[in-house]
């Protein structure tokens, strides 16, 4: 169960509109390695966690990306808050323009609507906190590029605390996937999926081995 | 989990759910007093009920945590499973 609380993480005002960086900043909603990614791989891998801590991090951490996805739409709209026409057109942002209006629609910034195809659930908790790792690193150099992309220091601010945070979740994951490499036999992680194999399956596949 | 926390939890669950029911019809009719009341008493229900919950079988959300010894929010079992699920996977 889920209670949204009416305020933001962390602070986003924006003084200065710029349809040209809402346009790229697009792709940390629904891009591949995005928010709205992040958010539903997490929530959606905590099924398949066996240990206490591995289920309470991946719902922590999902939790937190949902709060990710509004700062970064709050981002997009005061991104894009009071452009003239004129201004859609200059900054390329008519092709958004076109079927959004100024509305946030989660997509990459280069058009692809946001996609489940950039994410993995596999039911084998070392495989899905591996793909974890890997997804809090491409979401922090995505977020060390739109730095690159803008001197604007209101836009600068919250996108620095995004980076950051991505990599407190790469360190949580961290911890996560040695808790769940701790709980298994150590000469073979792989001998057994704690999600899917039971106690008593498992020494049958050994004795089957045998 | 024991019949008396499944009764308990149950509790919760109606009066939380009126209170979503309430919240959606405050939502397009903020002025109404006769809702408002209803809002209000059945809050009031659902805090008492929390923290009896909350004191006997330990957090709903992370900001209930009341032990100074041990991080009690991640304990099984958590809301999709049975209790026998998170038994069987010891090796």
């Amino acid at each position: 169960m889920w209670n949204y609380e009416k305020r933001l993480e962390y602070p986003v005002k924006i003084k200065n509109p710029c349809p040209e960086l809402a346009k790229v900043i697009i792709s940390q909603l629904g891009g591949p390695d995005g928010e709205l990614g992040a958010a539903t791989r997490y929530l959606s891998q905590r099924y398949a966690a066996p240990y206490s801590e591995v289920k309470g991090i991946l719902t922590d951490i999902g939790t937190e990306e949902l709060a990710h996805v509004e700062m970064i739409s709050a981002i997009l709209y005061q991104l894009t808050r009071n452009l003239s026409i004129d201004e859609i057109k200059k900054s390329g942002f008519d092709t958004y323009f076109v079927d959004h209006t100024t509305g946030i629609y989660p997509m990459a910034a280069s058009g692809t609507p946001f996609s489940t195809s950039t994410i993995q659930s596999t039911g084998d908790p070392i495989a899905d906190l591996t793909e974890d790792l890997a997804a809090e690193q491409k979401a922090r150099l995505t977020y060390d590029n739109i730095l690159r992309l803008t001197d604007d220091p209101d836009v600068r601010d919250p996108i620095k605390f995004l980076r950051a945070r991505e990599i407190a979740h790469f360190q949580r994951f961290g911890d996560a996937l040695r808790v769940t490499r701790d709980n298994l036999d150590s000469k073979n992680f792989y001998a057994f999926n704690p999600a899917f194999d039971k106690k008593n399956k498992y020494k049958n596949i050994n004795s089957r081995r045998r | 989990m024991t019949n008396e926390q499944q009764k308990l939890l149950k509790k919760l669950q109606i009066c939380d759910f009126v209170l979503t029911e309430a919240t959606l019809y405050l939502d397009t009719h903020p002025n109404n007093t006769m809702a408002l009341e209803y809002f209000n008493k059945h809050n009031e229900m659902r805090k008492e009920i929390s923290r009896e919950y909350t004191e006997k079988y330990g957090p709903l959300t992370r900001f209930d945590n009341n032990s100074d010894r041990s991080w009690q929010w991640t304990k099984n079992p958590w809301p999709w499973e049975n209790m026998e699920d998170c038994n069987n996977v010891e090796l």
